[in-house]
Order: C-alpha cells, then structure tokens, then sequence
C-alpha cells in the first residue's frame, strides 16, 4: 500500500555544550492511510523529536534537521517553506500531545480554541466555527457538547481534557495524526476508552496515525506496526504480531521481561528480569552497538562496529550482529 | 502469619469544598470514606486504585500527615491518632514514605548524602557523626548507590538512580512500616522493574512491611500478597493477589483488569470499557458509588449500598451480586 507518510533516513541533531545529541539518527518509517504505526522507546530514545522533527517544531537552535526527508504524499516536507509549512500543520498533519493540562490554553473556552482550527484552515467565521466545535466534541463522545463547548479548560476531568485535544487534532480532517503519548497521563479506564476512540476516529477519517508510547501494552492492543526506538535508532521493526509473538532484539526483549505480566506467577520470590544499566547518554554513545554495555548477548564484534537494521524475517528487521553474522 | 500491624477502623477524610470565587462552599468532599484494613507483619498490601479515589489521602492519614474526620488507626495495638510530642516521633520513624515523583520530592540544594542521612538528624541517635557516616554507607550500598555519587546532587542523576535515593532516605531509619506511594510510577520500563526488583529484596532483607500504592494492576499484582480496590473512597475489593487478579469479585476490578492492555497481540480479550467517569467524591451517586457505571448492575444497586461480603476464604468484595 501507498504510504501516506513516509520519513526516509531522518536525522536530527541538537548543539550541546557536551557535545551533538543525535537524538533522531537515521530513521527510516512508513505509515498508510487508516493505518497505526506505533513508535516504543524509553525517554531519551528520540521518539518525541522524531514527532516534533515531522511537523518542522524542533527549536532551532540547538536543534537541527541534519538529513533525510519527510513525505507526505511524496512532497517533501522539509523544502517547504515555513509559510507552506503552516499550513500542512493542524490540516494535514495534527498532534495529541501526551498532557492536555499544559497543551491547552487555560484562560480559553475549549470551545473556541477548537473553533481556531476552523478559522484559522477553513476560513470559517465565529458561529459557524463554533457550531462545527460542538459537532467535534460530539464525535469524540462528550457527553452535552453544547454545555461543554463552553467550558475552560480547568472544569473538566483528564480524560475529557484528551478528548478535547483528539478534538483539535482531528477538526481539519487531518491525514496523518501524532499521537505523543496519548494515555500516559490518564487512568487505565479512560486510557482504554482512549485507544478506542483513537481506533473508531481512525476508521471513520482514514487517517495514518503515528502513536508514540513507553508502553507496549497499549502498542500491541493499538497499533498493527512497531517500531522500536533505542539511543535515536530503530533497533527493531514489524507487525504487532512478529514483534510481540517472536521479539528478535535483546532490548525489546529486554523490556518485554521488564513489565511484570498479568499471566506469570508473581510472589515473594518472582523477581522481573530487568535491563541492566541505563541508557547511554546521546552525546558520548559508545562505539559498535549502543545496547551493548546493557545486552545479555553482547559478544567481541558488538563493541568494534555497529550493526545495521536488517531483514531478519520476512517484513521483520532487526538491528543487531545476533541475526547480521549469518545473513 | 497473623501479627496485626495496622489496624484501620471505619476510617473518614472529609474536605469542605471551597466552591469557587463566586460561590460559597458546596458541601463535602468525602474523599475517604469508611475504610478498614489490616495489614499483617511482613506482608505486601497493594492498594489500587485510580486518580481520585482517596489512595493517597489514606496513605498520609497513616503518616498522620492529615487528620482524619473519623475513625481509628492502630499501630502494633497503639492508637496513633492520640500520640503527640515524643511519642508521635517515635512513631514516624516507625513508618516511612517513598514517594512517586523523584524529581520534585527531592531538594535540589542539598547532595544526595545530606538527603538520605537527614532523617538521622532529626530523629538523633547514639554514636554522633561518624556513626551516621557508617549508616549512609551502608544504605547507599544497599540499594545500589556508589559512594562517590553521594557527594553530588539530585539534577545530576538520572530518575531511577533519584528513586535509589528516595529509597534509601525512607530505609536509612530501618523503619518496620513502608508505604510506596506510586513509586514507579515516574520511571521508565527498564528502569522500573531494577526499582521493584530492589523494593522485594530490601523488604527481604530488612524485614520490612508495605503498603504499597499504585494504580498499575501490573505491578500490584507483581509485588502484593494481598490487594485493595479503591473507588471512590471506599475499599471494595480486598483479597490475596492470585483471587482479586484471578477471579474478581467486584465488577470494578473485572473492568480495570480488562482495561489493562494486553501485549499479546493473539489474546485480545474482551474488553469491558467502562463508560463514563468516576462521579465526584462531593456527590457520589445513591447506593453503590459504582452503580452508574456497572456493566452488570440490577435495580437494588441505585437504592443500597453494598457492603464488603466474604467471596471465598480472606476475600471480600462490596457487591449486591458477589455470592449470587
């Protein structure tokens, strides 16, 4: 299938006084019409800046987009202007930011800043803008819209708070939607009524989405692609069903062992297997792999050369010397 | 195993409500409401719930760190809540607190040696500085900080290696009481499961009682003997981790293990997704708190108020179907 989204050997890089951050180095993902492509990582893995990277946002300086190319229906999105730019933002390709305490704007009606998009992409005047809002609050299941519609920020609950956020990202029909943690800050009740929405939104306006979560749990109940992200590379990349089913990389694995499971004998004596070690900092990465000072597997040729994402089964890569030695 | 060290009696935190700047008081937000629990020498209770569901208030009523409104905490047969003075300080350095938040919980002044060896200070003991010197070394190895790191401060750590010390200031006082409120919560994956795998061992090796808070099924049922639900201010579920996790008796804790995602892609269960919100503590709803909510609730629920019926040996669950 056509990719909708594509992102092809993005590499971004930050000025530090310690040194370049590459925080995003050479990522390569697709993602299709109606399609989730979840990204997993830990913090400091890169995958907030490969989100903020797709819609231009990454401050600069310090950041700077080094390489590669976004395209979104084969334009490339880094040769645009700014001014083009803008315009790509909000309508064709929107964010959930993971807190939508700080994203929103207290001293607004939710209302309005819904009714923004719609001014600011559509051209709508007040009431139409307003009369649409409320259908947006409608969509995304709040219950009296047209109460709510006039609510601040600080009157509702988390969760209706995110719906208000999927509001705004989805008003313009976006076709691709990022999605930055979404249901971190929230219960695990609302956090499933989220993945829903998110799931029943995506089926209803086809968009590609790109769901960037800590949390594997909800990449496998959301997503049908992953992505795993670790010191600014993918080190792992398949279906939701390889990837969970058969994890190649000793750090997906590494983190599958980490969340204690609700099918595994717990107790006195169970104890996780946890990764050892943390990850390491951006700016002094060592040489040959960058898992390696954590991996359980790591052997001489780990430390001399890094290894490369590579097919290890069918639509199933892996970045890791394991598997590179025979292929 | 039956060595009662906490015995929480029909416990209440009442709060006014402020209303706004407009409006006067509205009422009163019963943000725990009748609770009792024992938790037993040695054990792990979790204590699970969601934000707002009073968790927290109770863990800082047993710190008496809020008075409560009504009922009775027993500390190894004591009542705390008549302590002052001296007996009180004795108390609390009976009981001690992790926090969630490494970051803010933490004074970025002081180096991360001055924080864990504080409580030494203020509840002095016999052997003067170099005594306390000894103690932190020896914490600080324990839960796996070099001694060189204790010289610098909390910014230059990372969240797991803050939580390590977060840790080590509550177990400096070898406290025989440890409530972990979300501990790791704030921490990565990886990082999480070095905290919790560290939380098991030091509770082996001190012989240390928790309580331990969170609202991660996941981890309560990793780490707990025996686990609470909360909602709304009441206990409505309370029994061993295999029964509260492995055969639910109350239709809230059904919805919250389901809401879990699963990360086998094959076993995407059934879902129950749970409508709605928690209602507010200052107007919960007439008769079950849950019953708006309740994906199996019959005509009794709107009109009374379930209590904690036994479901099987040391389980409970506050539901008019449990038992049917």
């Amino acid at each position: 299938m056509e990719p909708i989204l594509e992102v092809r050997g993005l590499r971004t890089h930050f000025e530090t006084e310690r040194g370049i951050v590459r925080a995003v180095d050479g990522i390569d993902l697709r993602v299709g019409a109606g399609r989730t492509v979840g990204v997993v990582g830990e913090s400091g893995c890169g995958k907030s800046v490969l989100a903020l990277s797709i819609l231009r946002l990454v401050p600069s300086p310090p950041g700077r987009i080094a390489g590669g190319e976004i395209l979104l229906n084969g334009r490339d999105l880094l040769a645009l202007s700014e001014e083009e730019m803008r315009k790509i933002r909000g309508r064709e390709i929107s964010m959930i930011f993971q807190e939508p305490m700080t994203s929103l704007n207290p001293v607004f009606r939710v209302g309005e800043q819904i009714a923004e998009v719609f001014r600011l992409h559509q051209g709508m005047d007040r009431r139409q803008a307003l009369a649409q809002s409320t259908e947006m609050l409608r969509m995304v299941g709040i219950p009296s819209p047209e109460k709510r519609v006039r609510d601040y920020p600080h009157q509702m609950s988390g969760g209706m708070r995110q719906r208000v956020m999927i509001a705004i990202a989805l008003a313009c029909r976006p076709r691709v939607m990022l999605a930055d943690e979404p249901t971190t800050a929230l219960d695990v009740t609302t956090q499933a009524q989220m993945i829903d929405l998110i799931a029943a939104l995506r089926a209803e306006t086809g968009a590609a989405v790109i769901l960037i979560t800590h949390d594997l749990g909800v990449v496998a109940e959301a997503a049908e692609t992953v992505a795993v992200m670790y010191a600014g590379q993918i080190v792992e990349h398949g279906s939701v069903r390889d990837l969970f089913s058969t994890p190649l990389h000793p750090y997906t694995l590494g983190l599958m062992n980490s969340v204690p499971s609700m099918n595994e004998p717990a107790g006195r004596d169970a104890f996780l297997k946890a990764i050892p070690g943390v990850v390491p900092p951006l700016y002094d990465l060592p040489m040959g792999c960058r898992f390696r000072d954590r991996c359980p597997d790591a052997f001489p040729l780990c430390r001399e050369r890094a290894p490369i994402l590579e097919e290890i089964a069918p639509d199933h890569l892996c970045r890791c010397w394991k598997y590179g030695e025979i292929g | 195993m039956n060595d009662l060290m906490l015995d929480i009696r029909d416990l209440k935190k009442h709060f006014s409500a402020p209303g706004d700047f407009f409006s006067r008081g509205v009422g009163v937000i019963r943000a725990v409401d009748g609770v009792a629990l024992q938790v037993q020498r040695g054990e792990t209770l979790g204590l699970v719930g969601e934000s707002g569901c009073g968790k927290s208030t109770l863990a800082r009523m047993i710190l008496r760190l809020e008075a409560p409104t009504a009922g009775q905490i027993r500390f190894e047969g004591e009542d705390i809540l008549a302590r002052k003075g001296g007996a009180l300080k004795a108390f609390r350095r009976s009981v001690q607190m992790i926090f969630q938040d490494p970051y803010s919980s933490l004074n970025p002044r002081q180096t991360a040696g001055s924080i864990i060896e504080e409580p030494l200070h203020i509840h002095p003991q016999p052997g003067g500085r170099e005594e306390i010197k000894k103690k932190l070394r020896e914490i600080a190895s324990v839960v796996g900080l070099d001694e060189e790191q204790l010289t610098r401060y909390p910014h230059e750590f990372s969240g797991g290696q803050r939580q390590r010390i977060g840790i080590a200031r509550a177990l400096i006082l070898k406290p025989r009481l440890v409530i972990a409120d979300e501990p790791v919560s704030a921490l990565d994956v990886s990082i999480r499961a070095q905290i919790l795998n560290l939380l098991k061992r030091l509770q082996r090796e001190f012989d240390l009682t928790y309580l331990f808070i969170t609202h991660d099924l996941g981890v309560v049922r990793h780490m707990s003997d025996r686990i609470a639900v909360m909602y709304l201010g009441k206990i409505v579920e309370l029994g061993g981790a295999e029964q509260v996790c492995g055969a639910p008796g109350h239709p809230y804790t059904k919805a919250l293990l389901s809401a879990v995602p699963s990360m086998d892609p094959l076993q995407k269960s059934e879902r129950t997704v749970l409508h709605g919100e928690m209602p507010s503590p200052a107007a919960p709803p007439q008769g079950c708190a849950f019953h708006p909510r309740c994906p199996v609730r019959i005509g009794i629920c709107e009109q009374r108020e379930p209590l904690l019926k036994q479901d099987g040996a040391g389980h409970w669950a506050a539901c008019h179907l449990t038992g049917c």
